[in-house]
């Protein structure tokens, strides 16, 4: 019995494109207990939600596939099951949020009809009442007010944050023992991110899941995780409990994230700290270390020679120039 | 009762709106619903016969000799002729259609040739043809064909075109690269000399003409279906079904499918028009079902021959327009109504 929920051994995942394979995960690996809250923060294009798509194996077709490494739910290989297994994982094991509620439900059914499929797809024999109660209970607990009243509705009778709710409810209907929430918050209005984070955090208290929270967004990371993996051109760079890392970055971009932060304590009128430089392409990513082209502190050997993965009990960091 | 839904209602009151739409609707749902009895509108059989007392029901009975109604003849009865009779002996009484004539029934009048212009008193209301055939009668038995054939024809052609058309759209890659190859190839088999060459070693059927301008038809939904799939299928909702562990099947007639509605909705009326040309053309040009059946074509054939004889091409030609005009009014109001993005737009 594997002591970890989800293991993430040594991913790779590349894209067939017509300029060239483009490896868009290198070697990624993490791992994530019972209950726990993993936050996997990086820029946009790094790889994050080609990592939630990796773990439950609906990358693009026919264009993207995993070259290497494995994937363990509960000790089991996920890259080694049939479609038809995987289906049964999607939903009740392995439940996903997406980024943009809006698209993410059927524009022409209705609110009732999509809570039912994630409620009876995986052969559930549940009667008409027991599914409109299981509906309304969903609904309720994902704070819709008169939840009877919204099933007739179509998604576009709601607002943004009614339907990030509606897809939170659907991911909830299959009891999942993992959720995987992409970027939840990114469409929505502060006030309206505030309480779908504090909806995640109480519906993880109650149900016992684990999280993987991915955003690119570091102040809603550091209430809500307990740790946290911050990812890089496809590499997972850093990881470390939530408070640890916060307050003790070690990786030289880690920092510069952290230092881009708008912050009310800073010297006023001082230009924003920005790293300088751009994400290389996937096409074409440099040897050795990745984030070398624009780290403030890199070497000869930080451009030749890709940094092994240095690991304490609780932390790792893949740098040459900083030991943990 | 059936419990309508506040949406339901409003893509119906919707539809009704469309006041062209609505009307059409109403007449072609009575047009179709009136060809189950036909027989009873358009016959040379009498609705009822009252015969020294006793009642007779001829129009779905055997044929009744002349003899049963006390005539000279053992051929079958001639009811129009049986009503005169019975008027002057008071024996009883005729009910007859109020077109009572049959498509197949010739009419000579003496002194007169055939085709006989439009004659209230005849009954012949749109005259006959060159045979002497009534055109009303021929004209609602065609309709009754013709309406039919397309209808079914149209499902099967549908059914077939979406499920590749999907299947295309949705596997995409190789699959759709050698279908969409295929189905090329097979659209610029000729249609016309395919069936110009079956027609002239076998007699066509209304089957055999069908199963014809199916093998040769199903494609036209393929294309629109496979790009409708190609644009669902890369829609987040999609990816959200299948992260709820939704098999291939189901994300394809459950999510894909309800949102290409609209577009399936927008060629029905096209195939209907399109069936019922395709009939009416082969007929025209002799290679449809073959004679005497009642067509629309055959009648549009003998009216273009015989321009002199204006009643028959005029009939046909206002009754075919008439058709196509209402089933393409139908067709608009019904698409206005079931787009799904208009829900929010105000009208």
């Amino acid at each position: 019995m594997a002591a970890n929920l989800l293991d993430v051994d040594n991913l790779s995942v590349s894209f067939t494109t017509e300029a060239g394979e483009a490896r868009v995960l290198d070697a990624v690996s993490f791992s994530i207990a019972r209950g726990e809250t993993l936050g996997l923060v990086g820029e946009s294009g790094c790889g994050k939600s080609v990592t939630s798509l990796a773990l439950m194996r609906l990358l693009p077709q026919p264009s993207g596939h995993i070259t290497g490494g494995d994937i363990r739910l509960d000790g089991d290989s996920l890259l080694k099951k049939s479609i038809r297994d995987m289906h049964a994982i999607r939903g009740p094991r392995i439940g996903m949020i997406f980024q943009d509620a809006m698209t993410a439900l059927n524009p022409v059914k209705r609110i009732r009809e999509q809570l039912k499929e994630s409620l009876t797809l995986h052969g559930q024999k549940l009667s008409k009442a027991a599914i409109q109660a299981r509906c309304i209970e969903l609904l309720g607990d994902v704070g819709i007010p008169e939840p009877a009243l919204r099933l007739d509705d179509y998604p576009h009778q709601l607002s943004g944050g009614m339907r990030q709710r509606v897809m939170i409810a659907m991911a909830l209907a299959g009891d999942p023992d993992l959720l995987i929430a992409d970027e939840p918050t990114t469409a929505l209005d502060v006030t309206v991110q505030a309480q779908i984070l504090s909806l995640i955090q109480s519906i993880q208290a109650a149900h016992g899941m684990a999280v993987i929270f991915i955003t690119h967004d570091l102040g809603v990371v550091e209430p809500l995780c307990q740790r946290v993996a911050v990812m890089y051109a496809g590499r997972i760079v850093e990881t470390a409990p939530a408070q640890a890392l916060f307050r003790d970055p070690k990786h030289p971009y880690t920092q510069g994230l952290l230092n881009s932060i708008p912050r009310l304590d800073r010297e006023p009128l001082t230009p924003l700290p920005t790293i300088e430089g751009l994400v290389p392409s996937a096409l074409n990513m440099p040897n050795g270390c990745r984030f070398a082209p624009r780290c403030p502190r890199a070497t000869d050997r930080c451009t030749a020679e890709a940094p092994s993965m240095q690991t304490t009990s609780d932390r790792t960091l893949a740098c040459h120039e900083v030991s943990l | 009762m059936i419990r309508l839904d506040p949406l339901t209602r409003r893509q119906f009151a919707r539809f009704r709106g469309t006041k062209r739409g609505w009307y059409s609707a109403l007449i072609l749902m009575v047009l179709v619903a009136s060809t189950a009895v036909t027989e009873l509108l358009v016959n040379n059989r009498a609705l009822v016969v009252n015969y020294q007392g006793e009642w007779h029901f001829p129009v779905y009975a055997d044929f009744k000799p002349g003899t049963t109604f006390g005539l000279d003849y053992a051929y079958e009865t001639n009811y129009r002729d049986l009503k005169a009779v019975l008027e002057q002996s008071g024996d009883g009484f005729v009910i007859m259609p109020p077109v009572p004539f049959s498509p197949f029934e010739i009419n000579s009048y003496d002194g007169q040739f055939a085709p006989h212009p439009p004659n209230a008193a005849q009954q012949h209301y749109l005259g006959t043809d060159t045979a002497g055939r009534d055109v009303l009668a021929r004209l609602a038995y065609g309709f009754r064909i013709a309406i039919w054939f397309s209808l079914v024809l149209l499902v099967a052609t549908f059914v077939v075109g979406i499920a590749i058309g999907c299947a295309m759209g949705y596997y995409g890659g190789l699959s759709d690269l050698i279908g969409q190859r295929v189905i090329e190839v097979w659209s610029n088999v000729p249609m016309l000399y395919i069936i110009i060459i079956i027609a002239s070693v076998i007699t066509p059927d209304f089957w055999i003409l069908m199963g014809l301008l199916f093998i040769f038809g199903w494609m036209g939904m393929t294309w629109y279906m496979r790009t409708a799939t190609y644009r669902e299928a890369a829609r987040d909702y999609v990816l959200a079904a299948k992260s709820l562990g939704a098999s291939d099947g189901r994300i394809v007639f459950r999510h894909i499918l309800p949102n290409t509605l609209s577009l399936i909705v927008t060629f029905i009326p096209f195939a209907v028009t399109g069936g019922i040309g395709s009939l009416t053309s082969l007929d025209y040009l002799g290679y449809g079902l073959p004679p005497p059946t009642p067509s629309w074509g055959e009648l549009l054939k003998q009216g273009t021959d015989n321009l002199d004889s204006a009643w028959i091409v005029t009939s046909v030609v206002s009754a075919l327009v008439g058709l196509l005009v209402m089933v393409t009014f139908v067709g608009e109001a019904i698409r206005d109504a079931f787009d799904p993005k208009q829900h929010t737009t105000y009208q």
